[in-house]
């Protein structure tokens, strides 16, 4: 039986997990290169979020807290002093970075 | 090659969607050669039942078993040897029909050539049409190119929901040579249309009427 160049043979090894990404990768790369729906979409995300961001996060550049399990049992001034970081440090910016990066995420996704 | 080298065999088909059974111990056997007919109202599990037998919707009970050059296939290989068309079966508009195409052949692993895309569009009356998008092809010619995606490798077996769905005369009679060249298939083949048309109950060897809900 002669086989065309378009026949399969159902019995055939089933393409790979790589093969199969990687055509789906294609497929949406070139997709959103020709309507840019997710990044259009993930921009307008990205910049309401650094806008927001920016205006809720104003006020907390002044603010100064500390963390309560980290005082010894009798707190004095000094100890208060010693514990107390800015409201607005690394660690709340690095956790409100993977909240939003998560979201941006599943709004390009839905495209 | 054998007259039963592939056959599709439905067996105490039972489905439900919440309280309401739509198919109640449906059984359809179709041999290589034949093509057999789903008949019923809107709403009796036509579809359904051609889901279940594409292994898109997992029966509540019953068994789908497919046979190839008389071996039991394994469920999970299944859906290389089926050919679906269906108004569900979505197609990428951002895509021309030949993208579309290629990206559904490395799904099922195959390497598309010129001559074969050009051959496979012919067949579905689509040639010269498939470097233009799809979001810009008419409801007939996106029925057409899900018919060059279920021809793709040429399946042994065509699953056909609503077959002639938006499709004008010669799109119909291009319906009827898939057919008629899935009957006389080297190697054998068949298929299994859901459908409301007496028109195209004809073209069955055997058919099925579903009774809806119960």
């Amino acid at each position: 039986m002669s086989r065309s160049n378009t026949e399969i043979d159902a019995a055939a090894r089933v393409p790979s997990w790589i093969s199969e990404a990687s055509a789906l990768l294609a497929k949406d790369i070139r997709a959103e290169l020709r309507t840019k729906t997710a990044v259009s979409a993930v921009g307008v995300f990205s910049f309401a979020s650094l806008l927001l961001v920016a205006l809720a996060t104003e006020t907390l550049k002044e603010v100064r807290t500390v963390s309560m399990l980290r005082l010894p049992d009798i707190v004095t001034l000094t100890a208060l002093e010693a514990q107390m970081r800015p409201a607005w440090d690394s660690p709340s910016k690095m956790g409100l970075l993977w909240v939003l990066l998560c979201f941006a995420a599943f709004a390009g996704l839905s495209h | 090659m054998a007259e039963s080298s592939v056959s599709v065999a439905l067996e105490g088909i039972s489905h439900r969607f919440g309280s309401r059974s739509v198919l109640v111990d449906i059984s359809l056997i179709v041999c290589a050669g034949q093509v057999g007919v789903v008949m019923g109202a809107n709403g009796s599990g036509k579809s359904t039942l051609l889901k279940i037998a594409a292994g898109l919707l997992r029966p509540e009970s019953g068994k789908v078993a497919f046979t190839l050059e008389s071996k039991p296939v394994e469920p999970m290989l299944h859906r290389r040897c089926i050919g679906y068309v269906s108004p569900d079966l979505r197609l990428y508009h951002e895509l021309t029909g030949v993208e579309n195409l290629e990206f559904f052949g490395r799904l099922r692993g195959l390497r598309l050539n010129n001559d074969g895309l050009r051959d496979i569009l012919d067949r579905v009356g689509l040639l010269g049409r498939g470097r233009e998008l799809v979001g810009n092809y008419s409801s007939g010619m996106r029925q057409r190119l899900k018919y060059a995606y279920a021809l793709l490798g040429s399946p042994p077996i065509l699953l056909l929901d609503e077959p002639t769905a938006n499709l004008d005369t010669e799109g119909v009679a291009m319906v009827e040579r898939v057919i008629a060249g899935q009957r006389s298939r080297s190697g054998g083949g068949l298929a299994i249309i859901a459908t409301n048309e007496p028109r195209e109950e004809a073209w069955g060897d055997m058919s099925v009427r579903l009774n809806g809900s119960k």
